[in-house]
């Protein structure tokens, strides 16, 4: 039974967040495991192999970006990082490295669960190679390059699909500026992100209801873009609301 | 009318400048060639009419013009010519340097005589004369360095009186010992003695606790500034000066502006550390005021948050459904403004530390205000939101989290200060190149004297009422809206409130200029 649960793999040197994270996933049915430190933390990822680990970036031992660089040498398990620090640079850095969220302390548990399922859920789709992305009136056909809003076609031009298409690709995840620009123009372009925010514009001007109200294509200041998954779209909405 | 003849025949001002022109120059030869080259036509011509036969009297004016105007030297000239000339043109054989007859013979060598004393007592006078100029030039230097130093109140300005008044023709430096070690405090003139002789020198009076200047070979000497008794019972020194030639200064003039200089100074540090102690008690104060500002926006939430959990622990069984549920938002509500307020700190203090270095980059307004907007849900809740930005607005080139931060504020201060229920309206247009975006609120509204004060942090405590107890400052009140316009304006924007007066809302507008935006784009 208890190989079937989801086992999450929380890294904090202060007892105090390990114990409300456990509380807080263990009502969830998440199964978890702590490590209190980097060293411990790699050791534990290759013992009980987690299918999610959430780690501090302020450890006592290693700095917490080191241990994703050192992580992702061997594992592409989903890793999201807690800090107490919100700068961009810090937070660009992180998904650069692979992060898959990043989190400022302090948090809400209602929020962090959710992502965490999106998170689990986006790797379980990426296994099963879904070729259709579908968030609220919009779906993108990955597998027949194809764009709808509420069954129409939407006519993009090769670059906006180039853009969309890797967001959609990875759902639900920040991709940075530069991440997007290597991607769509190529090394040389990394640090445009003027030319980055134009095509957005673009785009957005295409696909959503009110490009000045974004509800599929978010943006993180400084960070990058994320194409919204079905269950972020309906939180950002009813915030709102 | 005498004094313009010798100020024409000199070239420039005979008095001021008598003393640096060398004696004799082209000039002083070429004019007493010409005095001589006159006196010898008029000579001439009093022979030819009146057969004068001893001419030599008539250059006897031209000798002593030439000893006043250029000095001795140019009056031997003078005599030297006066005897080649005569000697050729006048005395028999002519023209020819011989003279044969006795009487003309004696005639040239009294007229030597005579041109010889008269351009010793010339010279004589010229010297008296230059003394005089001098003394007076000293005490109009000293007149206006008192005048100078009065007028002087801070301790830079005292030094920089000191070293224009005393650099005379040439170059004056004034050192001062700062923290333990010598440090050149005031410089005029186009050269300064390297600092490691300034600091042998200083090194020497602070050991010999000789107070007598100290020269050196290449026409730098320094001077001790000591005040009260001489160093060796128990005057204290000062500071040193540093002159180019002052060997041309009258001994009892220096020791004048060295004195004057001293006490100036002294004057100085005395007044500085009275104003250091002034300071330092308002930045007391003022440490003494943020402290409790921060303890205030620090402990209200944790005491809230104490309080409703220990409620829950203690008597959690006792409360029912909806006072548990209200006990627990209450919680989350108040570590929500916990981390506001510690994020409001942590800005304050960059903007306080200078370290506001916008790191721009081009961003959509709407982003900002989405972030912002996502940000301070949890306030605006209970208001009605309206959002109207047009899509046609150019990117801007700025800082996004430091605008979104001023946003944040902007929201949050609009959600304080006016009633639940109601409008919160953020609105943006385009004008004359300049984006303007407006967040405006139903609310309290500002009175026209807070305009500007709103905008100061802890501004209440930084203008106590005359130095007296600060009045407590109103909770979390300034601090938001002066970290806005801090990072408005480091963007180069401006942030300003508008507002018809209490009880009519408010708006506060950011106005970001057109070198922030980076052109439009379909």
């Amino acid at each position: 039974m208890s190989e079937t649960r989801t086992r999450i793999l929380v890294v904090d040197d202060e007892v105090a967040i390990r114990r409300f994270l456990r509380t807080g996933l263990g009502v969830h049915g998440f199964a978890v495991s702590e490590a209190e430190s980097g060293a411990t933390a790699l050791q534990q990822a290759t013992i009980v192999l987690p299918d999610l680990i959430v780690l501090d970036l302020q450890l006592g031992d290693m700095d917490g970006l080191d241990v994703l660089a050192r992580l992702r040498e061997w594992s592409s398990v989903p890793v999201f990082i807690l800090s107490v620090r919100a700068r961009e640079t810090e937070k660009v850095r992180a998904f650069e490295l692979g992060a898959d969220d990043y989190i400022v302390k302090p948090f809400g548990m209602a929020e962090f669960v959710a992502r965490v399922k999106s998170a689990l859920r986006r790797r379980q789709n990426l296994q099963e190679a879904e070729p259709m992305v579908t968030l609220g009136d919009l779906s993108v056909d990955l597998a027949h390059r194809i764009v709808t809003m509420r069954g129409q076609m939407v006519k993009l031009s090769p670059m906006e699909y180039k853009l969309l298409s890797h967001l959609a690709r990875h759902s639900g995840k920040v991709l940075t500026h530069d991440q997007l620009l290597r991607h769509g123009w190529g090394a040389e372009h990394v640090g445009d992100v003027h030319y980055l925010r134009i095509f957005m514009r673009k785009l957005r001007r295409k696909i959503e209801p009110d490009p000045t109200r974004p509800r599929y294509i978010a943006t993180e200041l400084g960070v990058g873009y994320r194409l919204l998954n079905a269950e972020q779209e309906l939180t950002l909405v009813t915030a709102e609301d | 009318m005498f004094m313009q003849v010798v100020d024409f025949l000199y070239g420039s001002n005979w008095s001021t400048s008598v003393r640096d022109k060398p004696w004799l120059n082209a000039r002083a030869i070429l004019w007493c060639t010409c005095l001589i080259g006159a006196s010898g036509l008029i000579a001439h011509g009093l022979d030819v009419w009146l057969n004068l036969k001893h001419v030599s009297v008539i250059f006897l004016p031209a000798v002593v013009i030439c000893a006043v105007v250029w000095g001795m030297l140019a009056s031997i000239l003078a005599v030297l010519l006066t005897l080649a000339a005569t000697s050729f043109f006048f005395y028999e054989p002519v023209p020819n340097f011989r003279v044969d007859d006795p009487r003309e013979f004696l005639d040239l060598v009294i007229f030597t005589l005579v041109g010889i004393a008269m351009s010793q007592m010339a010279a004589f006078a010229r010297q008296q004369a230059m003394a005089a100029r001098r003394r007076a030039d000293d005490m109009a230097r000293l007149q206006s360095l008192s005048r100078k130093l009065a007028d002087a109140a801070e301790p830079q300005a005292i030094a920089n009186a000191i070293v224009e008044q005393a650099r005379g023709k040439a170059s004056a430096n004034l050192y001062e010992p700062q923290a333990g070690l010598l440090a050149l405090v005031a410089s005029e003139g186009p050269e300064r003695p390297a600092m490691v002789e300034a600091q042998r020198h200083w090194a020497g009076f602070l050991q010999t606790k000789d107070g007598r200047k100290q020269s050196q070979g290449d026409g730098w000497s320094f001077h001790l500034l000591h005040i009260g008794q001489p160093l060796n019972q128990g005057g204290e020194a000062l500071g040193m000066l540093a002159l180019q030639d002052d060997a041309e200064a009258q001994p009892a003039f220096l020791a004048a502006l060295l004195d004057q200089a001293a006490s100036a100074l002294h004057r100085g540090h005395l007044a500085a550390a009275m104003e250091d102690s002034r300071v330092e008690r308002r930045t007391k104060r003022l440490r003494e005021a943020v402290i409790d500002a921060i303890s205030h926006d620090l402990r209200t939430p944790l005491a809230a948050i104490m309080g409703a959990a220990s409620t829950l622990e203690s008597f959690g069984t006792l409360c029912g459904e909806a006072e548990r549920a209200e006990l627990l938002d209450s919680i989350r509500e108040q570590c929500l403004r916990l981390d506001s307020n510690f994020a409001k700190l942590l800005d304050l203090s960059q903007i306080r530390a200078g370290e506001l270095l916008p790191k721009s980059e081009s961003v959509e307004l709407a982003d900002l205000v989405q972030a912002a907007l996502h940000h301070g849900a949890h306030m605006l809740r209970a208001h009605r939101l309206e959002v109207a930005l047009p899509m046609t607005l150019p990117l801007l080139t700025v800082d996004s989290l430091m605008l979104q931060h001023a946003l944040d504020n902007l929201l949050e201060n609009a959600a304080k200060y006016s009633p639940p229920g109601s409008i919160v309206r953020i609105g943006a247009h385009q004008d004359d190149g300049r984006v303007i975006l407006d967040v405006s609120d139903r609310g309290i509204g500002i009175n026209a004297a807070d305009m500007e004060r709103i905008f100061e942090p802890f501004h209440r405590a930084e203008h106590p009422p005359d130095g007296e107890a600060i009045a407590p400052r109103p909770p979390g009140k300034g601090l938001g809206l002066a970290i806005a316009r801090a990072f408005v304006e480091a963007n180069g924007g401006s942030l300003q409130a508008i507002s018809e007066g209490e009880g009519r809302g408010a708006t506060f507008r950011i106005i970001l200029p057109v070198s922030a935006i980076h052109g439009s784009e379909a």
